[in-house]
């Protein structure tokens, strides 16, 4: 392999960009929050709740009376001239889906600084539209909402869980039987949830592909593996899934995902004796030799850099304990604004500077993808606000009513573009059909509320079939990729489709009629 | 009309071998030269695929190492070749080309006489193969006769013609006939389906037509679907290499219709002589 300078283990380059970027927006934050006068202390869930009264008076007043769809009372307003002002999301999503397909923007897409550009530019077209049809205090509203509100918790979580899982390593050679494969996949979507689906792929698919290199038939174990590890897997803990934490960063409590356990142990352990079934069928047509060869080439599971998991562990407590807007269980005190940030990048760093040297290289650890969803996310949750804005005001009457419509459709959605920009415009359409407190109606750390039964359909649609594509969800593709380069022949786009609409969509079914 | 000049693709796989010991029992019989093609196939080691978010690093991964496989199989490839060409001590070079396989060799044979490709695994240098129609599009895209070469080169003694009446298998039979490169002692006509009297006309007028050329023909009418019919009855006949008509069908309707010449180039151990 030639190398390359920019995949080494380097941090410097374009996550430096990146870096300067977030800074900047960071910097800026504050003096967004200025604006709301004294007020609004930094509890950055406070400010949102300060953004959307203060924003109430500019999208009411912009708002010719004659428009305004409002299903409920004055709470909300659609920003005037809205469908101008979803163009920039609407080209932001088309971007990432058909750039990379097109064979004169294929390559100049790979780049993460024309990424970042790309994004950007969209971004500040959101902004500047805001400024011209709204007001210019309604940009830096938009600004605070999606950049201190979202993008930088995300992207911190993001970057943690992708640093320090990165520096776990998993060698070894198994006898690759049924019940060898079938346990890895177990262990993966026991993990998932802890590590993200993202870290948990990564650590098992290289041992996996290892154990069963001896063997012809690996497709399907590879395919079952991106369904439950780099999916289904995440359903349980806001960190096991980027839309899980978004709902997490709306309000929804860190446990509350726990009691999707019924769904997730459902599916998983389906899925897995259909697997087991599946592989003890084809084990039979391996030949002799390559079953004696791999009895034969053997090693042990090793596992090293396990002081990342105490470190994996920490960012859990982080997420699960430093909530601004709550106190620490047990105490009245309050972390302050971005306390949690800093810790989980804290533990990042401790990762970069504890893990011993040459796991990171045999993991072929670099910054490309975190780096890639940091320059798209931007843009997206900027972009996103007036989408999210309409929705507020009209989601109601979009004749959406139903836990299963918001299952079926957040996960169509899911399985086609990034999870987690869909499942928040489904939850903000939940929430605007959810006016009060009530029967199974659950209250949000923001004040809102959401019916819960909506809220499991939209999770688990967004977890459940990212697993369908293989653009899906960012693991899926990374595991094909890994796969294909130790020589596994993966199916093509819509050959892995046939898997999944043999396999998955009758298990969704009956997700639907058992559960929803 | 003559053979002077023979493509022979130098695709790496275990077919390659074969494929150049036909080309140089072409040529030599014939007096031509011999040209090696190696293609970098873009649409092979760079295809156009969607990606999600965070997955574009994997992508770009996966076409580097792709690259690299490529490129060290196409450097062993031509390697081989030259060390054939000053073995056998025939005229001929290499030619090494990067972008679409078949755009290279539809371009590479326009001025060659025949071409001939490794049956399957044409130009993937280990990496992810073409098609198994490879052959067939590019027969159908070239319209010049393509030799698909399974295992075994041997001398042409008997020949298979399969013939269903279509302008593509007319024109396979002309272009063997005009062709004039074998010298076989035996072309049995063959045509599937049931024995009807346009069935008879067909095989009589291939019949008349081969014989101006001069050679010696048979004709006989096969029972069963012509994907298995032929090669059945070419393994009966010990037939060294068949010729057929390339439809090329693409989409819809090759699902339903199907496609004899593809089917053949997924199963065949006889070596194909293919032409639109």
């Amino acid at each position: 392999m030639t190398p390359r300078d920019d995949s080494s283990p380097n941090p410097l380059r374009t996550p430096t960009l990146i870096g300067l970027v977030i800074l900047a927006l960071l910097v800026l934050a504050p003096l967004v929050i200025d604006i709301h006068g004294s007020t609004a202390d930094a509890d950055p869930n406070l400010v949102m709740k300060e953004v959307k009264k203060a924003a109430e008076p500019f999208s009411e007043a912009a708002a010719p009376t004659g428009e305004s769809l409002t299903g409920h009372g004055e709470d909300h307003g659609v920003p005037h001239l809205w469908q101008l002002g979803t163009v920039p999301f609407v080209l932001l999503l088309l971007a990432i889906a058909v750039l990379p397909l097109l064979r004169p923007t294929m390559h100049w897409w790979e780049n993460n600084t024309n990424r970042l550009a790309v994004s950007m530019i969209l971004a500040f077209l959101t902004l500047a539209y805001y400024a011209l049809f709204d007001s210019p205090i309604g940009a830096l509203l938009a600004i605070e909402h999606a950049i201190p509100g979202e993008y930088v918790p995300f992207i911190m979580l993001l970057f943690s869980l992708y640093v320090i899982s990165g520096g776990i390593s998993i060698t070894g050679d198994l006898k690759a039987t049924p019940t060898v494969n079938a346990g890895f996949i177990a262990v993966g979507t026991l993990i998932a949830s802890f590590i993200g689906t993202t870290g948990a792929s990564m650590l098992l698919i290289r041992p996996l592909l290892e154990t069963n290199r001896e063997r012809k038939h690996v497709v399907h174990t590879v395919v079952f593996f991106i369904f439950l590890v780099s999916n289904i897997g995440g359903t349980l803990l806001p960190i096991g899934d980027p839309p899980l934490f978004l709902g997490y960063l709306r309000g929804v409590p860190f446990d509350w995902t726990l009691m999707l356990w019924k769904e997730w142990a459902f599916l998983g352990s389906l899925l897995l004796a259909i697997y087991w079934i599946w592989d003890s069928i084809v084990v039979r047509r391996e030949t002799k030799v390559d079953i004696a060869l791999d009895q034969a080439i053997r090693r042990p599971l090793r596992v090293s850099g396990t002081i990342n998991m105490l470190l994996l562990l920490g960012v859990v407590f982080a997420v699960a304990l430093l909530d601004p807007s709550k106190p620490l269980p047990g105490t009245d005190w309050h972390a302050f604004p971005f306390m949690r940030e800093l810790v989980m990048l804290g533990l990042a760093g401790a990762s970069l500077a504890l893990t011993p040297s040459g796991i990171r290289e045999t993991n072929r650890f670099n910054y490309h993808a975190i780096a890639e969803v940091a320059a798209l996310f931007v843009g997206i949750f900027i972009t996103m606000q007036v989408p999210l804005a309409v929705l507020k005001a009209n989601g109601a009457s979009l004749g959406l009513e139903t836990a299963g419509q918001f299952y079926w459709l957040t996960g169509i959605l899911s399985s086609f573009l990034d999870n987690a920009p869909t499942y928040l415009v489904f939850f903000q359409t939940a929430e605007s059909l959810t006016l009060e407190a009530g029967e199974g109606v659950l209250e949000l750390g923001t004040g809102e509320f959401i019916r819960e039964d909506l809220l499991v359909g939209i999770s688990l649609g967004a977890v459940f079939m990212g697993a369908n594509t293989y653009i899906g969800n960012g693991p899926n593709f990374m595991v094909k990729s890994i796969a294909e380069q130790s020589g596994v022949k993966m199916p093509s786009f819509f050959g892995f489709m046939i898997y999944s609409g043999l396999v998955l969509i009758p298990c969704f079914v009956l997700v639907h009629f058992l559960f929803l | 009309m003559a053979l002077k000049r023979v493509l022979v693709a130098l695709g790496g796989s275990e077919y390659m071998d074969s494929a150049m010991a036909e080309a140089a029992q072409l040529a030599r019989r014939n007096g031509a030269e011999i040209i090696g093609l190696a293609v970098m196939d873009e649409t092979l080691v760079d295809p156009v695929q969607a990606a999600p978010i965070g997955g574009g690093a994997a992508a770009a991964d996966l076409r580097e190492e792709r690259t690299r496989k490529v490129r060290e199989g196409m450097q062993a490839a031509v390697e081989r070749f030259d060390a054939f060409l000053a073995r056998s001590g025939l005229p001929g070079r290499a030619l090494q080309i990067e972008g679409d396989a078949q755009e290279a060799v539809t371009d590479a044979i326009r001025l060659s006489d025949i071409a001939i490709i490794g049956i399957r695994h044409a130009f993937d240098y280990g990496t992810i193969a073409h098609e198994d129609d490879f052959i067939a599009r590019v027969a159908t895209a070239s319209n010049r006769p393509v030799i698909a070469m399974p295992h075994g080169a041997r001398p042409v003694s008997k020949v298979l013609a399969a013939y269903d009446g279509s302008n593509a298998a007319a024109d396979a039979l002309r272009s063997f006939a005009t062709l004039n490169a074998f010298d076989p002692s035996l072309i049995r006509i063959v045509r599937c389906g049931e024995d009807g009297e346009d069935g008879k006309r067909d095989l009589a007028e291939a019949r008349s037509y081969l014989e101006l050329h001069g050679y010696t023909v048979e004709t006989l009418t096969l029972d069963g679907p012509p994907s298995t019919a032929i090669l059945e009855h070419a393994s009966i006949m010990e037939a060294d290499l068949v010729v057929m008509g390339a439809v090329g069908r693409r989409g819809l309707s090759r699902l339903l219709a199907g496609d004899t010449a593809s089917s053949l180039l997924k199963t065949s151990s006889v070596p194909l002589f293919l032409r639109r």
